[in-house]
């Protein structure tokens, strides 16, 4: 009888099957590796195991025992735990006292704070971690020490079923290591753990078992040693996608319109690249290998610690989206309800947001004149609205976007020389907004843009992209004309699954 | 993976009225008209004439607050100041004038500037140290009634003060009172101003959404200060109009517009433009609170019914603001 089984688990998002007829076991001292693309369903399926997302069908089952799961607490009570990707810890508290928050031994309400230490200590040596300081302010622990104390409190009870998702993104390889020994010591003792991770060289060292996920289907499961490294990435993907290698753009020989030396700062490191008039530069990687930081960097909208931003071949110290947009430098961000729309405001007032300057002699908005620059832009770009007047939030994901996207076309509708930087420009859009957005983008480049494209879609990358730069931790671990990558290659450097760092220069 | 929901923006809308949504849009002002009818049946004398440009004198001063506050809360910044800051500047302006024998344009202009003044240093405090405008403004209510304390011992101040300054608040055009003329005139400065101009526009959209306005551009920080400078300057506008009206500057006279003016301008964004400050919206808001404050003085309401009812609509207003998602508080 396995440990855990989560049986024919189907469960649907409007507009979209999470998970098609799933069928996952973890058996008792396992580690269970899953792995699959950004939405091929392995936060979802955790989701269901912790109890916190209800299955439209199927069932779980933990020692055979059907579970009713209507909540993550109903988990938790049964021995499944699960450690998140986001810190949960209370900032001004100690190690100690963030790792038994709730359960402190007390009498009459008042905590026996040397019982709590003692408990903690005996709690951290338990999971080989001893020399961890318990009576640090967690606020002073560097973030890999902080995800370890978020990991000791997960796993204070002693629990049946341990659920990581991506553990290792904040931890120092040595952490790792610490993290890994861990959880090896649990498996000793019989836990299964299901260890949700991007970083495949990681899944081959800790896992035993490993279960492939792709658009909400099992594509693949069993032990890990009937895997090879170089295989994985192919079933992760699945279809073999048409590379199209005869359209691409060589650009290199057209001027650099943006040039990056070296720049550092959070989230980033030693950054060096080049984008062409002409060119759509994709910038490949996990979530969490800095794309997001290293553009919101260029802009001004985070700082930059150290390194050169040239423009145009001039170095330029940009603090502020507004210098970056005069030098004609435009990121269009991720998350575009979050950094992109104002929801509460109109099409008319979200598209000319940026271009208002050109269209308010002495400081009067001429609403003719924005109605008309407004109107332009949702022609060309096809968005779809009852009117102009319409709240952004009622139109669709896609309209979204290109609202978001439309409002640099309303600055000008000449983009020849300005450099555009897409953060994940098709999230969340439907197949038919995307292949849109892609249309818009080439068009872009062949009206003489620089245009980058960050993206985790490996199709959007491959389809796009002229010349790739992939990101793994901070930093670019590969770089060359697309025709040079395969999504297979391209996956084993985001993912880690090779040593190799560059595989081909540009010819620069 | 979540795929946002199909459009359904291309669905065209039946030509009938959709009256769920013109009452979510329209709901205050229904209410504000049903308050009226339901003084008007309890007591007929509420709508004379006379009445009638009573209570819009008496709403004008709120209406001056409120129309600068609500260019402060749409630039995303609140003002717990204004009342404080109306008082100090109406104990300057009386100030000025009888003990320091200055003439009247001159106090007018220090007192209208010590608005400024103020605005100003919760916006340079908010913008340039990250104080949120919440506890920047408390924290200065506190140092402007010392102010005020300071400069007049806390006493009134009585006196001769010019025709001119008295006209102000006391004036009269035709039938109609020059208070009233003066607070229109403001509030139509204010919305040409947030709806016509380019600055207003980025006020507008930084309060709306500061992550995306910055991206887009704009100086964010530029036009949060600019909305706290606003809020104190038409406090000190207020606070003089008060003390015009009056005849005499009472050292706290002023304070209760921190709080009317709130509740006017959160009533405000449940209507006309809903989830925004909006100028419309706020002269709704104050007209709705004028009703009430007159009509139940009017049926012989106790005083004290008055401070209740206007801190229930407070409440009231931002619940349901809440509740509809319009306003979002942390």
């Amino acid at each position: 009888m396995a440990l855990l089984e989560a049986r024919d688990i189907v469960k649907t998002y409007p507009g979209v099957r999470a998970l098609d007829h799933v069928d996952f076991i973890l058996e008792r001292a396992q580690i269970h590796a899953l792995v699959g693309m950004n939405g091929a369903g392995k936060s979802t399926l955790v989701k269901v195991i912790a109890g916190a997302e209800k299955p439209d069908h199927g069932s779980i089952f933990l020692d055979g025992q059907l579970l009713h799961l209507n909540h993550a607490r109903d988990a938790a009570q049964h021995g499944i735990v699960v450690v998140h990707q986001e810190r949960t810890l209370i900032r001004h508290l100690t190690v100690a006292e963030n790792i038994l928050l709730g359960i402190e031994p007390s009498q009459l309400g008042v905590i026996n704070n040397q019982l709590l230490r003692q408990r903690a200590r005996e709690l951290l040596e338990n999971l080989g971690i001893g020399d961890l300081d318990i009576d640090a302010d967690v606020e002073k622990l560097g973030a890999g020490k902080q995800q370890l104390v978020d990991i000791a409190r997960a796993l204070r009870t002693s629990p049946k079923v341990i659920v990581l998702d991506e553990p290792t993104a904040s931890l120092s390889a040595a952490e790792t290591e610490h993290l890994f020994d861990t959880l090896r010591r649990f498996k000793e003792r019989g836990v299964g753990i299901i260890f949700v991770s991007h970083h495949l060289d990681e899944v081959f060292e800790i896992a035993d078992h490993i279960t492939i996920l792709r658009d909400g289907k099992v594509v693949s499961t069993g032990p890990i040693t009937a895997y090879k490294p170089e295989d994985v990435p192919r079933l992760i993907v699945g279809r073999e996608i048409a590379e199209t290698t005869s359209d691409y753009v060589d650009a290199t020989g057209r001027p650099v319109l943006l040039e990056v030396r070296n720049l550092c700062g959070e989230g980033f490191d030693d950054i060096s690249l080049k984008v062409h008039a002409g060119e759509v530069v994709g910038l490949a990687g996990v979530v969490g290998a800095g794309r997001t930081e290293l553009l919101e960097s260029l802009v001004g909208y985070r700082d930059v610690r150290s390194g050169e931003i040239l423009i145009k071949g001039e170095s330029k110290r940009i603090r502020t989206p507004q210098q970056a947009i005069r030098h004609g430098l435009i990121l269009v961000p991720e998350k575009r309800m979050e950094k992109g729309l104002m929801m509460r405001l109109d099409v008319l007032e979200n598209l000319t947001v940026a271009c208002l300057p050109d269209h308010s002699p002495a400081g009067v908005v001429s609403e003719q004149s924005l109605r008309q620059v407004a109107s332009n832009v949702v022609k060309r770009l096809g968005i779809v609205t009852p009117s102009l007047r319409t709240n952004v939030g009622n139109l669709s994901g896609g309209n979204k976007q290109k609202i978001v996207f439309g409002k640099w076309l309303a600055v000008g509708e000449d983009v020849q020389g300005k450099v555009f930087l897409l953060d994940e420009p098709t999230e969340g859009i439907d197949v038919g907004a995307r292949a849109e957005m892609w249309n818009i983008i080439r068009g872009l480049a062949a009206q003489g843009a620089g245009v980058v494209v960050a993206t985790s879609d490996l199709e959007e990358l491959m389809v796009l992209a002229d010349r790739i730069y992939i990101m793994r931790a901070g930093k670019v671990v590969g770089s060359g004309r697309r025709p040079d990558f395969t999504q297979e290659t391209v996956l084993q450097h985001m993912l880690g699954a090779t040593e190799a760092t560059v595989v081909q220069h540009t010819s620069q | 993976m979540k795929v946002e929901q199909a459009p359904t923006a291309g669905r065209l809308k039946s030509p009938a009225v959709d009256w769920e949504d013109f009452i979510a849009r329209y709901g205050t002002v229904l209410a504000l008209v049903a308050v009226f009818v339901a003084f008007w049946i309890l007591e007929g004398r509420f709508v004379s004439g006379r009445n009638l440009l009573n209570i819009l004198r008496q709403v004008s001063t709120l209406a001056v607050v409120a129309g600068g506050l609500t260019i402060c809360v749409a630039a995303g910044e609140f003002d717990l100041s204004v009342g404080t800051v109306a008082s100090l500047a109406g104990i300057l302006v009386a100030g000025l004038m009888v003990r320091q024998e200055q003439p009247f344009e001159v106090a007018l202009v220090v007192a209208l500037l010590s608005g400024a003044a103020f605005g100003t240093l919760f916006g340079f405090i908010v913008t340039v140290f990250r104080v949120p405008s919440l506890i920047a403004t408390i924290g200065g209510s506190s140092i402007a009634l010392g102010v005020n304390f300071a400069y007049a011992g806390g006493d009134s101040i009585y006196g001769q003060m010019p025709a001119t300054f008295k006209f102000i608040g006391q004036g009269f055009v035709g039938v109609v009172p020059f208070a009233v003329i003066l607070a229109l005139a403001v509030l139509l400065v204010q919305y040409l101003f947030l709806n016509k101009t380019r600055a207003g526009r980025y006020v507008i959209a930084t309060g709306a959404n500061p992550k995306a306005a910055k991206l887009s551009g704009i100086n964010t920080e530029r036009y949060r200060f600019l909305g706290l400078v606003c809020s104190g300057f038409f406090a000190a506008l207020a606070g003089v109009m008060l003390t015009s009206y009056l005849g005499s500057a009472q050292p706290q006279g002023a304070d209760p517009y921190t709080m009317d003016a709130l509740a006017a301008v959160f009533l405000g964004m449940t209507t006309i433009k809903r989830g925004q400050a909006n100028i419309l919206g706020t002269l709704v808001g104050v007209l709705t609170l004028g009703i009430i404050n007159n009509g139940l003085n009017m049926v012989g309401a106790p005083f004290y019914l008055q401070n209740m009812v206007r801190g229930g609509i407070l409440i009231f207003a931002v619940l349901l603001a809440v509740r509809r998602e319009e306003i979002r508080f942390f």
